[in-house]
């Protein structure tokens, strides 16, 4: 165990890949401790954590999200939001927000989302008068609603690793999602009344159905995942292959936008990114056979229900450290080392699988916008070519937002599962 | 040199190009199977499963040299370039000695299996299983040629490493 926790700190320190600390950490941890008969179960955890059709449709969605990308995507998203909410006080912001949501209905990926909405959007606001600052803490806030609503990469990761279904998470991330959209809003519509941000010109109901009509193919991709999933027509993974051929189909044929070479690179960037997230998870296969035989699950419930019995307490406690280390580490880093103390937290305090799950996605997606390290922070200010320390402040009030849903999120486990159940997916 | 590599790297792109194309289409011809012929492929999902462990196993190395693989930085980044130096190879050289010893097992695993077959292909397991050998051969070479040598990083991508994250 203290072999385990000193190469663990170690290897983490001097900056090694987390899925090689991980890796290593075991390694020290079966030969220090003479285990070293457990050496050939290292590649045969690895093989049979990797060896899941439900992870498959990790390699769908993100190839799903990358053709759509293709010819003015963002633009036609952008444009239907604008018809919607540009009226508003603060438009330009609130279609900034409603662009990052629908955005995520085509992509799991937040960086994705960042990137799209960031570089289209900031430069139109900064020309209506908004803070450049203030714009790019809104969509990196915003652009957390990628991995929330379906398809979303985290979700089906943490299915995965629990144990969860994931055709359950990926509905239950929507109601947060749109929950995140609307207090996201109402910050920003206050903003704008202070600061007196214009509105943009309510446009015709002619013109928002031509909106609706140019975007409408884009749109269909979530319903078509969620249609699908519901009431078991697809699992996960086939209603993956099912987005990824619509969303061929679509650039190739509606909007004739599709490339050979695009298409090389889409194929191939997916083929890139998946190597990386099979192996973290093949790594976790092995953290989670030496979690199991030092029974650290049972030891971190042990400890935590000895500070108080209050489930609402320990929660509180729950969300706080995995703020924390959703700061310094990578997001799959800790879903790995968290989830098998979770599941049995969960299970101790008879909370239900989804709901703990969309919690947990939630709080770790947090650690995205927060400084040092969070990733949107990241993308935006290569976007903006701001830097990240002015962004991370605008951004403070927004992760204000955030915390306050996860707080609602933790606190009322309808709003994840009243969808599911709805639809008739439990 | 040079040549050799660029070779290689065409030669894994092409494989991950086909690879993920086939995962494609193959998950779409199950749906289609069990919707429209009424009789579900009963070979569809193993060989989906199986592909994707090759894929994985070539892709991977690539994957570390494109800075998919990222750790905390935040300390190292503080440190004078010499000990950073110092930090990385010793960084690289636990690395290294963690995918000898799955190169090691991950042969003797195989060879193991190499007389129980798959459920649906009836091909030996061993050419299954082999693949993490492969991948972590593979990825031994990048790290080494990355983080010891100092080639074949791509400059271009140095700017943007935003590590497997980026999928979420």
């Amino acid at each position: 165990m203290i072999w385990l926790g000193s190469t663990f700190l170690f290897t983490l320190l001097i900056g090694m890949p987390i899925a090689f600390v991980l890796g290593f950490s075991a390694l020290a941890y079966f030969v220090m401790t003479g285990q070293t008969n457990f050496l050939l179960v290292m590649p045969q955890r690895m093989l049979a954590g990797m060896d899941m059709f439900v992870l498959l449709a990790i390699p769908l969605f993100v190839l799903a999200g990358s053709i759509m990308d293709v010819g003015g995507l963002t633009r036609r998203l952008i444009g239907f939001a604008n018809s919607i909410v540009g009226r508003f006080r603060g438009g330009l912001s609130l279609t900034a927000i409603w662009g990052c949501f629908l955005f995520g209905g085509v992509s799991g990926s937040a960086a994705a989302d960042a990137a799209a909405i960031g570089t289209v959007m900031v430069p139109d606001m900064k020309r209506q008068g908004y803070d450049v600052d203030y714009s790019a803490a809104l969509i990196a806030v915003s652009s957390l609603m990628a991995p929330l609503v379906p398809p979303s990469i985290a979700m089906i990761i943490y299915g995965a690793l629990s144990g969860t279904s994931i055709a359950q998470l990926l509905i239950a991330g929507l109601a947060p999602g749109i929950l995140l959209a609307v207090l996201l809003s109402i910050y920003a519509i206050t903003v704008a009344r202070r600061r007196s941000y214009p509105t943009a010109p309510a446009q015709s109901m002619a013109e928002i159905v031509q909106g609706f009509w140019k975007a409408i193919p884009v749109l269909l991709l979530p319903v078509i995942i969620v249609v699908g999933i519901r009431g078991g027509i697809f699992t996960a993974t086939e209603a993956a292959a099912i987005a990824a051929i619509y969303a061929l189909l679509v650039a190739t044929f509606v909007y004739r936008a599709m490339t050979w070479a695009f298409l090389k690179e889409a194929f191939i960037s997916t083929a890139i990114i998946t190597s990386a997230i099979y192996f973290l998870v093949a790594i976790a296969n092995i953290a989670g056979f030496i979690f199991a035989m030092e029974q650290l699950p049972q030891q971190a419930v042990a400890l935590l229900t000895g500070i108080s019995d209050n489930p609402y307490v320990i929660l509180l406690m729950v969300n706080i450290i995995l703020l924390f280390m959703g700061m310094f580490l990578d997001t799959i880093g800790v879903l790995i080392l968290t989830v098998p103390a979770l599941m049995a937290i969960g299970n101790t305090l008879g909370l239900d699988p989804v709901h703990l799950g969309v919690m947990v996605v939630f709080n770790v997606l947090v650690g995205f916008v927060t400084p040092p390290v969070g990733l949107c922070l990241f993308v935006i200010a290569g976007v903006t070519g701001r830097p990240m320390e002015k962004i991370a402040v605008a951004a403070l009030p927004m992760i204000g937002v955030a915390l306050i849903v996860l707080a609602l999120i933790t606190l009322f486990p309808q709003i994840s599962l009243f969808l599911p159940e709805l639809l008739g997916a439990r | 040199m040079s040549k050799i590599w660029r070779a290689y790297v065409a030669a894994v792109e092409t494989f991950c190009f086909a690879g993920i194309a086939a995962i494609l289409i193959v998950g779409v011809l199950q749906v289609f199977a069990r919707y429209v012929l009424h009789s579900s492929l009963f070979w569809s999902e193993e060989f989906m499963r199986y592909l994707m462990l090759w894929i994985v196993a070539f892709g991977a190395g690539i994957s570390y040299t494109r800075g998919q693989f990222l750790g905390m930085r935040m300390v190292v980044e503080k440190l004078p370039p010499a000990a950073r130096r110092v930090a990385d190879v010793v960084a690289a050289v636990c690395v290294l000695i963690f995918l000898g010893v799955i190169i090691w097992y991950g042969s003797k695993f195989s060879w193991g299996t190499r007389r129980q077959t798959a459920v649906a292909l009836s091909i030996s397991m061993f050419w299954i299983h082999i693949s993490v050998v492969i991948g972590a051969l593979l990825l031994a070479i990048h790290v080494a040629l990355n983080e010891l040598l100092g080639v074949a990083r791509s400059p271009a991508r140095e700017e943007h490493v935003m590590g497997a994250e980026e999928a979420l």
